[in-house]
């Protein structure tokens, strides 16, 4: 018995699948009331549409999970996004404010420098100067921001009818990015999304770098204590974040194929509510990946789920803020049962 | 054969010095004792020796086997009161972070973890989280985690405070153990009874050097002499006080009646008794008696099943142990005292703020609180702990409750601010009201208190009028005994 309990209740290991459990269930719930009004829901074509819309969410929202992990936050990553885009897009086919152009993959390594740039600067802030991570990175945010209109004085670019053309090998590599048919119709850019997830994945569950950030989001000053190198991996978190949030950017404009400067709409806050959906404390030390992961199925699906049922967007928003609320109000209760058990069954062991 | 040394260790925090030329020199065997009073330097040695803190001048040295060590804080392992690990992992993860033996793969701490933990008694808890183990086996934990990093010299800085008297036994068996694997062990605590039982050798530190060395014969009263050179330990003068034990016209009645009261997380069950106006209560007992928990069920803090009836609509003012919970930082002093009053107090003719009235109760509460400061608006912070913790007592007073609860009404709070905080209550009592005091230390109750209740495991084990006590080592021995074993109560 005391060890059933222990198994069901008393470890961060069981918790968490309980946790996934209930997410993974509410899932198939929804995906099952949109299909039966909706047959056309789990069609081949829409859960292709369904991944391709989850794939730029899913690689901001995993690198979100390890800076909120930390205790953390990253408002910058959607700014980031839409800067990646727009820089590759001017130092690629001109026509901006720059007044130089580069060959695709040199302008592709200088988008990715200034996101590590980025990363660095909300790193300096947060752990050098002390600033709370929510103020630099709101302040990178708007810089990010004005540097896109700045960049590409807001005009939109096409790089398939580029004045100059680009090069045939560039335009095909670029589009190989995000855009490419892989066999069966598969867009390229869901491979990124795996490729994320399992690298995310492995950092989170299967390295010292992901164990350490769990120790340190727990508990700083113990951290500290034991004179684990918090400094050295807040930098390498938010520079991870924002070179996911460049990719994701780039990869997006690849598919999509033409880009103009603030595109990423909602897309920050939809990444913070995949995170905390998934079950992750904004406090840090709490949170698996694969939380993360449904998080992002949930809110994707909705998204499509409640178009695909002609529900307006403006109610579907509504419907979105309050799932949020409810979701994360639902993990604060079951939290504080299991916790209440599995301090009983740790008194039963005594 | 391990031995630390500091020698000449200086330390300054602006115009305090911290530690003046403290030199100690601790050898493996025995356990060492450390005691003083607050502020005399303890805390600012135990953080340099952890390296945490770097010495202005002074040499700490660590030798094992006539070897010297570098980096001496590599060696020192501190014990922290509030154990210093992770809610959020499980025991065996906690023993890992920092010692984890590969980059990839799954975490596993060391080979040796199920023997440590087993050597410590909390084998069964390997796979459980912290945050559902009692303190005890945190800091067990922790324990663990200084093992099992090859420390030298292991800082134990008040480790029971917090726990149950069977647990801290067997936590000063490890600690015995560990001197006998030639580690060496200090102890810093406040209980002078724990230096009685445990340590063959005493150092009293004060104004942050060792002043005294007590070895072989080590008796509560030679610490306590020590400890409180200058100031002895009696009851405040009855000038300075009124006679207290009566209302002005000599009657008690009840402001406050328990019946089967329970605590919602049974640290307490079906407690009953009546609080008198016109008097001090104290309330004793170990951590995790209940004692703590029926003071702030007293103070409306904490939920509680069962009948709690103020015959009179009595209203209750409640303070916290913890400054952090009673001061605002941010406000002046003049503003803390009035923090607690509502708009009859502070609005006024238009019916907003008023500025004048504000001032007024600031200004009126430095001298009727005797609050050492330069006046009502200097922020409160300026103030020392002593006069910080006058001016949360004189908010609570100014908010005029009937029954005032106060947990642990001097906590770091000196010599000389401890009696006027005693007379503030014992006067305040003496207006007709009823005072509950959480003590945790026997001559606090014997100074400030009329009665004084002991909690054991959850209930009431004995009640007593001080006065009949007579003196202050019999009514330590009456606590003591109560507050070990539950007696029924008379």
């Amino acid at each position: 018995m005391q060890n059933f309990m222990l198994r069901t209740f008393g470890t961060q290991k069981a918790l968490n699948n309980l946790r996934t459990l209930g997410l993974a269930l509410a899932i198939v719930l929804i995906a099952a009331l949109v299909q039966s009004q909706r047959a056309a829901f789990l069609s081949f074509d829409n859960v292709l549409t369904l991944l391709r819309s989850m794939v730029a969410l899913g690689m901001i929202a995993f690198a979100q999970k390890l800076v909120i992990l930390l205790g953390e936050i990253d408002l910058s990553v959607g700014a980031i996004y839409g800067l990646a885009a727009i820089l590759t897009a001017t130092l690629w086919l001109g026509g901006g404010s720059l007044p130089f152009t580069l060959p695709l993959i040199p302008a592709l390594i200088c988008a990715l420098l200034v996101a590590v740039l980025a990363g660095v600067i909300n790193g300096f802030f947060t752990v050098r100067a002390g600033l709370p991570s929510f103020i630099a990175t709101l302040g990178m945010l708007n810089v990010a921001e004005g540097l896109q209109l700045l960049v590409s004085n807001a005009s939109t670019f096409t790089p398939a009818y580029n004045d100059p053309l680009p090069p045939a090998w560039e335009l095909s590599l670029f589009h190989v990015l995000g855009g490419a048919l892989l066999p069966f119709g598969i867009p390229s850019e869901i491979l990124w999304l795996v490729a994320a997830f399992i690298f995310f994945w492995i950092i989170r569950h299967r390295t010292i770098f992901g164990f350490r950030l769990v120790a340190i989001g727990g508990n700083p000053d113990a951290a500290r204590v034991a004179r684990l190198p918090v400094a050295k991996y807040k930098y390498v978190v938010f520079i991870l974040s924002a070179v996911m949030a460049a990719l994701a950017g780039i990869i997006d404009f690849s598919y999509v194929g033409s880009v103009g400067p603030t595109q990423s709409g909602s897309l920050l806050f939809s990444a913070i509510a995949a995170v905390v959906i998934g079950g992750a404390s904004l406090n840090g030390g709490r949170g698996t990946i694969v939380g993360t992961l449904l998080g992002v199925i949930l809110l994707a699906m909705l998204n499509n789920g409640l178009a695909l049922l002609g529900v307006g967007s403006f109610i579907q928003l509504i419907f979105i803020g309050v799932v949020t609320i409810a979701a994360v109000w639902l993990d604060t209760i079951s939290q504080k049962l299991i916790r209440r058990a599995g301090q009983r069954s740790a008194e039963a062991t005594t | 054969m391990t031995s630390l040394v500091v020698s000449d260790v200086r330390k300054r925090y602006g115009a305090t010095r911290a530690l003046d030329g403290l030199s100690l020199a601790i050898e493996s065997g025995s356990i060492t004792g450390i005691a003083g009073p607050n502020g005399a330097g303890k805390s600012t040695l135990m953080r340099m020796l952890a390296g945490e803190e770097t010495a202005d001048s002074g040499d700490i040295t660590l030798t094992r086997d006539g070897a010297r060590l570098d980096e001496p804080w590599r060696y020192v392992a501190v014990v922290h009161q509030e154990p210093q690990v992770w809610p959020n992992m499980t025991v065996r993860e906690n023993l890992a972070v920092g010692r984890e033996r590969s980059w990839f793969g799954r975490m596993e701490p060391a080979k040796d973890t199920a023997t440590v933990l087993a050597s410590l008694g909390i084998g069964q808890y390997a796979d459980y989280q912290l945050a559902d183990l009692s303190l005890a086996v945190q800091q067990r934990v922790e324990i663990a985690r200084a093992i099992m990093c090859d420390a030298e010299v292991f800082l134990f800085d008040e480790p029971n405070s917090a726990l149950t008297e069977n647990e801290s036994e067997a936590l000063f068996a490890t600690m015995t153990e560990l001197t006998a694997k030639g580690k060496v062990v200090i102890l810093i605590t406040h209980r002078l009874n724990d230096f009685v039982r445990y340590c063959r050798r005493v150092l009293v530190l004060r104004d942050g050097q060792i002043r005294h060395e007590i070895t072989g014969d080590v008796s509560e009263a030679r610490i306590a002499d020590e400890l409180t050179v200058g100031l002895s330990v009696k009851r405040v003068a009855a000038d300075a006080v009124p006679a207290k034990g009566a209302q002005p016209d000599g009657r008690h009645t009840v402001a406050l009646r328990l019946e089967n009261c329970c605590d919602r997380q049974k640290k307490f069950e079906k407690v009953s008794f009546e609080l008198a106006t016109g008097k001090v209560l104290a309330l004793s007992g170990v951590e995790g008696s209940g004692a703590r928990e029926l003071a702030q069920v007293i103070g409306q803090f904490r939920p509680a099943n069962g009948t709690i009836a103020t015959p009179n609509g009595e209203n209750v003012a409640y303070l916290a142990a913890s400054r952090r919970q009673t001061i605002f930082h941010n406000l002046s002093v003049g503003e803390n005292l009035a923090a607690r009053l509502g708009y009859r107090q502070l609005n006024g003719a238009a019916g907003l703020l008023s500025p004048a009235r504000l001032s007024a109760i600031g200004f009126g509460g430095l001298g009727r609180y005797n609050v050492k400061a330069q006046n009502h608006m200097a922020p409160i912070t300026s103030l020392s702990g002593g006069n910080q913790q006058k001016v949360a007592l004189g908010a609570a007073i100014e908010s005029d409750p009937d029954i005032l609860v106060v947990e642990e009404p001097t906590r770091g709070v000196d010599v000389a601010s401890k009696r006027d905080i005693y007379a503030m209550i014992r006067s305040f009592a003496r207006t007709g009201r009823a005072v509950v005091l959480l003590c945790t230390e026997v001559p606090e109750i014997f100074e400030a208190a009329d009665e004084v209740v002991v909690l054991a495991k959850g209930a009431i084990s004995g009640r007593l009028e001080i006065t009949t006590a007579g003196d202050l080592p019999r009514l330590a021995d009456w606590i003591a005994e109560r507050e070990v074993s539950p007696l029924p109560s008379p």
